[in-house]
């Protein structure tokens, strides 16, 4: 149990759900969201008297995982062409950017690092410290990945419009 | 926020819509667990075999032939400015209230300590820091209050005990989490204190008293306390010196900053409840199980070959590490990190092969 006195199988009923939730818009994947959070929390539970927010642990045991294993790649991240093959491009988009749809594939196209950022700002509300605390990089680094990753999204938009 | 901001937004809450469910998530994480440990005693028993039998991998076959070695490289003289391990606390409590046991040392950064200690009965976690620059002083939600007392003024911050996440104190740690106390002063010229007492069970008292805080602080004494001996290094550039030491079951890190950077104070989420401060370092180096996370991605396969048993090194995404596996235990490897161009490899490679691991070390292969 952590110092808290929660148990680990108590934690994972309570706080699975949201930790599937956080791995699947990081990955955009069911297997790799899955794999992901399960094998953070196998390595939280051999650990797990000595971990004392493992709300925090967890997170960042996933996260690391999903920027740091590149086997894992491939599944995790899918081309731009192969993910806006649809329709859904297809409407008036004078004031419009683009759809949540189309967002959500271009979203899997960026780099982990700014897709990674981009998720901790934009889902889980935190601020630019907190960002480089959990990613491990420098809050200069999280504001430039952010200015990449969401400069990357509007060009690809902007392309996936004029193709449209 | 512009429309992009907003639809991204969007785009995210329609993919965690989609997550996986979460039914059947602990019995799968359990069967896991139990999978790894039968893995990791496979494959660990096959390694020993393999490197008896026939001669293991080049990375394997360094163990032996460094012994020699190391202590060789362990002869040469750290460069002026730093030591072969973490310097001590200059100070030790005194006074404490009654349930917390002899605190533990931790390095939180350059010149900056931590003395932590809990107690169960009466919940609390309390810790001591200690650092060379004025730190930054909170200001609310909770009540920040001005002391003086024998020509020293103390800054104290109290948020009073109430459930987690009540208002005001929303869903930021640290006030979120329950009651929380930090009394920051400077105990002398250069030498700044942040005590900080706080429990995360929200509406239990954390049983101490603004006076205990006073008297924990007026108690702190000039003694040196060590920090565990987890690791000694032989040899560090000359321009760097100590900044971080973390002692895990998971890893023993090292973190060494330019000994010239200006000082700086603990980050405010360095807290005793959670360790979430972040020193910028030079050089990185630490002590792993071969199964660790921290360097999965040169394990594969195709990892550069090491045809000279030395060590390897690798480079990717502007940093350069480098790896060794520990001469006294095949089954940890020392990770010397740089950024690309600070270190030579050749060099990065002595120093790896320059690590002791100490008597106090908590990580075990596996863990």
């Amino acid at each position: 149990m952590t110092s808290d006195g929660e148990s680990f199988d108590s934690y994972v009923a309570a706080e699975g759900a949201a930790l599937l939730r956080f791995a699947h818009v990081l990955t955009g994947d069911h297997h790799l969201a899955e794999d992901l959070v399960q094998e953070a929390l196998v390595k939280a539970h051999r650990r797990w008297s000595r971990i004392d927010r493992p709300g925090a642990y967890v997170k960042k045991a996933v996260l690391r995982q999903y920027l740091s294993w590149r086997r894992r790649r491939s599944s995790g991240e899918r081309p731009t062409d192969a993910a806006l093959d649809g329709t859904a491009v297809q409407r008036d988009v004078a004031d419009q950017v683009t759809d949540r749809h189309t967002l959500r594939a271009l979203l899997a196209t960026l780099p982990r690092q700014q897709r990674a950022v981009l998720v901790l700002r934009f889902f889980e509300d935190l601020d630019d410290a907190t960002i480089a605390d959990l990613v491990g990089c420098s809050t200069t680094t999280v504001r430039a990945h952010a200015s990449k990753g969401l400069s990357r999204l509007r060009r690809s938009a902007q392309t996936v419009v004029a193709e449209g | 926020m512009t429309d992009m901001e907003i639809q991204l937004r969007g785009a995210m809450d329609d993919l965690a819509d989609d997550a996986p469910s979460a039914a059947g998530l602990l019995d799968a994480v359990h069967r896991r667990g139990r999978a790894d440990r039968r893995r990791r005693l496979i494959v660990g028993t096959v390694a020993v075999l393999a490197a008896g039998v026939i001669g293991g991998t080049s990375v394997v076959t360094v163990a032996g032939r460094h012994d020699t070695e190391r202590v060789q490289t362990l002869q040469v003289a750290m460069p002026a400015g730093s030591s072969r391990s973490a310097p001590p606390s200059p100070v030790s409590t005194g006074w404490l209230p009654t349930g917390f046991p002899e605190p533990t040392v931790r390095m939180l950064g350059p010149n900056a300590w931590a003395l932590d200690t809990r107690r169960d009965e009466g919940l609390a976690a309390l810790q001591v820091q200690i650092m060379s620059a004025k730190p930054a002083v909170r200001t609310k939600p909770g009540r920040l209050t001005t002391i003086g007392l024998a020509g020293v003024e103390y800054s104290l911050y109290w948020v009073p005990t109430h459930a987690p996440g009540a208002p005001p104190y929303g869903t930021t740690p640290p006030e979120a989490e329950g009651p929380y106390a930090e009394l920051t002063f400077e105990r002398r010229p250069g030498q700044w204190v942040r005590i900080i007492v706080q429990n995360s069970a929200g509406d239990v008292d954390l049983g101490i008293t603004e006076d205990d805080l006073l008297r924990i602080a007026t108690g702190l004494v000039d003694e040196p306390r060590a920090l565990p001996d987890a690791i000694e290094l032989g040899l560090l550039p000359g321009n760097v010196v100590w900044g971080q030491l973390k002692n895990e079951d998971y890893g023993v890190y090292a973190g060494f900053v330019d000994a010239d950077a200006p000082a700086r104070p603990v980050d405010q989420n360095e807290q005793p409840n959670g360790h979430n401060g972040s020193v910028k370092t030079r050089v990185r180096v630490s002590v792993v199980p071969e199964d660790s996370l921290d360097i999965s991605e040169f394990m594969r396969p195709r990892s550069t070959p090491d045809p000279d048993g030395d060590g390897t090194v690798h480079q990717r995404d502007g940093s350069t590490t480098a790896l060794y596996r520990l001469a006294s235990n095949p089954k940890l490897l020392v990770v010397v990190r740089v950024k690309t161009g600070f270190m030579a490899p050749a060099e990065m490679l002595k120093v790896a092969r320059s690590v002791r691991l100490g008597p106090d070390a908590a990580v075990k292969p596996g863990s």
